[in-house]
């Protein structure tokens, strides 16, 4: 499979079968891989994959990239599973479906190669364009995935039910995307440890979430008057959601991975508890509730630079 | 107008023409384990058609490469090459106007794939042969004396496991 070594690079390696019942089918413990299907607003699953291989050294070889990216993700998936379980139970999100290249009409982009679909507990795969790592091969996109399915769990208790916050105004879901994907960014940056996953696949310095300059500015929250444009990709919700990781890495540079992942977590959790939906910065709120000491201090600091708008004096007193 | 053209030049050229054989290039869309792999394919066909009835061979290649750049620029991933042939033997329904021959045909066939894999240092090879059934609809026609065209798709099953589809349009010569 794809591998991504502890240096940060990519190699292909050998992997224990696992918890991977039927290679040819992609079926186990995570749910199940399809060919195709149509996803609408439920997912109508395709046929059965069909993974071919050789064996070499008692190695299987897939004979074809689908087949090599296929089980490349399954693992990934299975890493970051066991990674996040410590923080929280993702049991729950299991079994999922994932999708080859469905039909859709959602509004997957030329680059975006991997995706969740909130509330139907299914992973979308596509092809790959590029000539990089694959971008459904490459453990930070699929952790960051993997992210969107477990803010679901986080924030509402379930997995695969319908979202409590499809129900609120535009501009309200749209913060609350930005939030999600700044969730997601947090999973794949602080398992990895790397605050730029996506570069191998395809260089981003607009998702690094070390740099200092980023700052929730007005102009990156949704307008009140957002609409249908907005809602379709005219909102440009890794902005803001960059912010949200970029404030969670501080933390993490003033402690460890580990602190900072238990952190957003908790604050996550508490966040969705006040299905204030539309105020994402109760995230941030909630985090330095959740935080103390030296890591309090250090989240204060950031998130004074971070969110210069944002009232923290309660929080930091 | 390149229906009238070809109608024309077939009845001038056409009658009498029993047998074609050509080369023209094509797409393959080839089943992999999750979806369709479209690609380049280059076809070769013999027909023999004394309507109604004719017999047809039909031999495809095409080349499907993936991974990162050029392996043998280094820094690579991986690279995987698969070479892919068809060979297929038709009877076939023949019939048309003049020169213009409609074939419907249905036989054996027989894929051969060749797949190699590099990584790290490893060079792994594999290859195989998957007999099946291919079914191909086809019009030919001529152009001028000697010269003919062909534009033909086809579906190719390998065992009970993958179906490929292609599409092709040649010249060739008759007689």
């Amino acid at each position: 499979v794809v591998s991504r070594e502890a240096d940060g690079t990519y190699a292909l390696t050998a992997r224990d079968r696992g918890d991977l019942e039927d290679p040819r089918r992609l079926v186990g413990d995570l749910g199940q891989g399809r060919r195709g299907g149509q996803l609408t607003t439920e997912y109508k699953p395709g046929g059965q994959l069909d993974i071919r291989w050789t064996v070499d050294q008692g190695e299987a070889v897939p004979t074809d990239e689908q087949g090599l990216v296929m089980w490349s993700f399954w693992y990934h998936l299975s890493d970051v599973r066991d990674a996040v379980a410590p923080y929280a139970d993702p049991s729950p999100i299991f079994p999922v479906d994932i999708a080859w290249s469905p039909q859709s009409v959602l509004d997957f982009q030329g680059v975006e190669n991997a995706a969740f679909v909130l509330s139907q507990r299914t992973f979308v795969l596509f092809p790959d364009a590029l000539d990089n790592v694959p971008i459904a091969a490459n453990a930070g996109v699929v952790r960051h995935e993997f992210g969107h399915a477990w803010f679901e769990l986080l924030t509402t208790g379930v997995s695969g039910e319908e979202l409590p916050w499809l129900e609120e105004e535009v501009q309200d879901a749209l913060a609350l995307n930005a939030l999600n994907e700044g969730f997601a960014d947090m999973v794949a940056t602080l398992t990895l440890d790397d605050p730029r996953f996506i570069d191998p696949s395809l260089p981003m310095p607009s998702r690094d979430v070390s740099d200092k300059s980023w700052v929730a500015t007005s102009d990156l929250y949704p307008n009140e008057d957002a609409g249908l444009v907005d809602a379709i990709g005219g909102y440009d919700k890794y902005a803001l959601g960059t912010v949200y990781a970029s404030f969670v890495w501080d933390v993490r540079e003033a402690t460890d991975p580990d602190t900072a992942m238990r952190l957003a977590v908790e604050a996550l959790v508490a966040f969705g508890e006040t299905e204030d939906w539309g105020n994402p910065d109760g995230f941030v709120l909630a985090f330095l509730a959740a935080a103390s000491g030296q890591t309090r201090a250090a989240a204060c600091a950031s998130a004074a630079v971070r969110f210069p708008e944002l009232d923290i004096s309660e929080a930091c007193s | 107008m390149w229906w009238w053209a070809a109608a024309a030049l077939a009845g001038e050229h056409g009658a009498g023409k029993l047998g074609t054989v050509g080369l023209g290039p094509g797409m393959a869309a080839t089943e992999r384990s999750a979806a369709l792999d479209v690609a380049g394919q280059l076809v070769l066909w013999a027909n023999y058609a004394p309507r109604p009835w004719g017999l047809a061979l039909d031999l495809g290649a095409w080349r499907h490469t993936t991974g990162e750049q050029p392996y043998e620029e280094g820094e690579s991933l991986y690279q995987l090459r698969i070479v892919q042939t068809r060979a297929a033997l038709l009877a076939e329904l023949a019939t048309g106007t003049q020169g213009i021959t409609f074939h419907a045909g249905l036989g054996p066939a027989l894929s051969w794939s060749a797949t190699r894999v590099r990584w790290a240092g490893r060079d792994v090879r594999v290859t195989a042969l998957e007999p099946g059934l291919a079914g191909r609809l086809a019009l030919d026609g001529p152009l001028g004396p000697v010269l003919a065209w062909q534009w033909r798709v086809g579906v190719t099953a390998r065992g009970l496991q993958a179906v490929d589809y292609d599409t092709a349009l040649g010249l060739g010569v008759q007689w």
